[in-house]
């Protein structure tokens, strides 16, 4: 029982810290002067406060040690964390009245948590600004972690961090202690942002944005590459710029953002053939030009685009953005459905679903899970023809090298068959729903590789239980499963305890 | 003299369609005369002696490339404070614009305001006035007690060791 407490203890931590954060879009509320706005998020902060205080005396009260945290009761934290972050979150999006329902408002919080990218929100062009600051906001912390957020800045309460830090979906160590591979991921972020902000920030002015809102711009199209997120501030994604320029500073971002943090630890280590040797720098370069390659070659044939600008700007730009699960889209949805036909989808399908790198801002299955696989297949193969009967080591470089041994193989085929279940699951559930198989399957590997990217079926109008089916999809393929299961396994154990008892 | 008749002659040939039926309808609407009426978003993005507007009609929205000229008579844009002016486009649609990248797009013929944008009144609402200052006061006075607490439990926590 007392690990309980200790979920309820360090939950609580973790909400109290992550409540702060509402004060930034209640700044830009009062800079506006939208003082309903500023009420808003003035209602959303006190119930978070007030909770996560409740939160962390029930806890506390009742904790035997801080120490005593097992491992399962450390994914329980991450993974409960973000179940209450998210419906917290979704309180000034309902009050706001931009979402029609509060299922609505939750399912565009998760996808900003879980860097998808997808809304129902309504009416995005004419949404207040610190609503507008709040959706990038969530998805920048959704992107790095609210774990990760929460060590940084409150380690003092986390004595078990680093568990919930592996039930976050990450579990590279930068630096021994994980207080510190905390604040090199923001750190790292940070530097991005400073930089990246400024570069949009003045093409934004150059491409006819008046200075105030270039920035704004400038902020939330990084903040949404960057965590490969794919939100933008208004209705037409990035074609809103209509600017080669401005797209290309968001492919760069987003590129850098759905790398491993551990590959932007070596490089600012001097480390540069890291870059060359990274499984999952090698696994990134090699899908992304075959799957683009196969459908220039494709789209050319069947006449849709004709020459290269439109080709990299419609195409190739896609692809990439399917591929770091951004959620960039420079076509509009029916262009998808007109055009590219199901071998067109198909490869968008592919693309979504491997994702970017491990322990990176990006979603799917991931290039070093991808790479492995392959190459413990590529061995078998080999062996079995060679008919070699030695045993031969088989390594993979990322970070250092690595020895491919089958407890390696084993993990990274579990997730990836999960990820495959979850991905048949909804393609089942959509298509129940009515759509059209190939449809369904663009817009669920969207949802399950945390993309964005959409075939036109996510909006308001679709059915309750789909919107509900997608929340749950995102958030499993963000917590890659594990600490989510945890969870469900736990609650279903209390529930039947209590049953047996009355 | 010409021009005017010119506009008005291609106005008799198109029709009035959504954005959202012209993206769907793409392939039969390509490089045709079309008119469309929707609100103009955020502002002119201005491309030397061109600019770029984007307009939104509730169905779908799609950018707007027209000599900056045209630009002169806009004077609401739509954003959270403003609903925009709402305008009649006469324009060609290209599915694959040449021009911009292959970008889905309209070149505008000629533009007219039916609808003055406006400023939104967006009166304070009293209950959420009422809740913030019940909430905000009574987070405080949580976070006060809390800070009591933790400050307690650790002097019980000194003392005992």
């Amino acid at each position: 029982m007392s690990g309980f407490y200790s979920v309820a203890y360090y939950t609580g931590t973790i909400i109290f810290g992550f409540s702060a954060l509402f004060l930034l879009p209640m700044i830009i509320a009062l800079f506006y002067a939208d003082l309903n706005s500023l009420f808003d998020f003035t209602i959303s902060m006190s119930l978070s406060l007030m909770m996560s205080m409740g939160m962390i005396v029930y806890g506390h009260n009742r904790l035997d040690t801080k120490e005593s945290l097992s491992w399962r009761h450390g994914l329980m934290v991450a993974s409960f964390t973000w179940i209450l972050l998210t419906l917290i979150s979704a309180i000034p999006y309902r009050l706001s009245g931009y979402s029609l329902s509060y299922l609505d408002a939750l399912f565009d919080v998760m996808s900003g948590f879980t860097t998808t990218g997808l809304f129902l929100i309504q009416d995005l062009d004419h949404i207040p600004q610190a609503l507008n600051f709040w959706r990038h906001l969530l998805t920048f912390v959704g992107g790095q972690g609210m774990i990760v957020l929460a060590i940084s800045f409150f380690v003092k309460e986390m004595g078990s961090a680093y568990k919930f830090y592996v039930g976050e979906g990450k579990d590279i160590a930068l630096v021994p202690n994980v207080r510190g591979t905390a604040q090199w991921i923001w750190k790292i972020s940070f530097i991005y942002m400073f930089i990246g902000t400024s570069l949009l920030w003045i093409q934004g002015m150059r491409i006819g944005l008046s200075p105030i809102n270039a920035f704004f711009h400038g902020l939330y199209i990084f903040q949404a590459a960057w965590s490969t997120g794919g939100f933008a501030p208004n209705y037409q994604n990035i074609l809103f710029y209509h600017d080669f320029g401005y797209e290309i500073i968001g492919l760069i971002f987003f590129i850098i953002g759905s790398f491993n943090f551990g590959l932007h630890y070596a490089l600012i280590q001097g480390k540069k053939q890291e870059f060359r040797k990274n499984i999952e720098v090698i696994s990134f370069f090699v899908s992304s030009f075959t799957l683009s390659a196969l459908l220039v070659i494709y789209l050319s044939d069947a006449g849709v685009f004709t020459e290269g600008i439109s080709m990299f700007r419609r195409v190739v730009y896609n692809v990439l953005s399917a591929h770091t699960t951004t959620g960039f889209g420079t076509i509009y949805a029916q262009q998808f459905v007109q055009d590219w036909g199901a071998l067109g989808i198909t490869i968008m399908v592919v693309a979504m679903l491997i994702g970017g790198s491990a322990c990176s801002t990006a979603g799917g299955i991931k290039g070093l899970r991808v790479g492995i696989i392959l190459k413990g297949i590529f061995a078998d193969i080999n062996r079995l023809i060679k008919g070699d009967k030695t045993m031969r080591v088989i390594k993979y470089h990322h970070i250092k090298e690595h020895v491919l041994d089958d407890a390696g193989f084993r993990s990274a085929t579990t997730i990836t068959v999960l990820y495959l279940i979850t991905f048949t699951i909804g393609l089942i559930l959509t298509s129940f729903a009515g759509y059209a198989l190939t449809d369904a399957a663009f817009e669920v590997a969207s949802v399950t590789g945390n993309v964005g990217l959409s075939i036109g079926i996510t909006s308001a109008s679709m059915p309750d239980y789909l919107k509900l089916t997608y929340i749950v999809i995102m958030y499993l393929g963000r917590l890659e499963f594990i600490s989510v299961f945890v969870l469900i396994g736990m609650f279903v154990k209390g529930v039947s305890k209590w049953f047996r008892r009355y | 003299m010409v021009s005017t008749l010119l506009v008005l002659w291609i106005g008799a040939q198109a029709q009035l369609i959504s954005i959202q039926e012209l993206l769907n309808q793409s392939k039969a609407y390509d490089q045709q005369t079309v008119i469309i009426e929707a609100e103009v978003i955020l502002e002119v993005l201005e491309r030397d002696d061109m600019a770029w507007l984007n307009v939104n009609d509730g169905t779908n929205a799609i950018g707007v490339f027209l000599p900056l000229e045209m630009t002169e008579k806009l004077t609401t844009f739509g954003n959270h404070q403003n609903q925009g002016d709402r305008i009649r486009i006469e324009a060609i649609f290209y599915r694959n614009c040449f021009e911009h990248g292959g970008e889905m797009d309209l070149h505008a013929i000629n533009i007219d305001v039916i609808e003055k944008g406006f400023r939104i009144e967006r009166p304070i609402s009293t209950w959420k006035f009422s809740f913030a200052i019940v909430g905000f006061t009574s987070s405080m006075i949580s976070l006060w007690m809390y800070r009591r607490y933790r400050k307690n439990k650790r002097k019980e926590s000194n003392l005992s060791s």
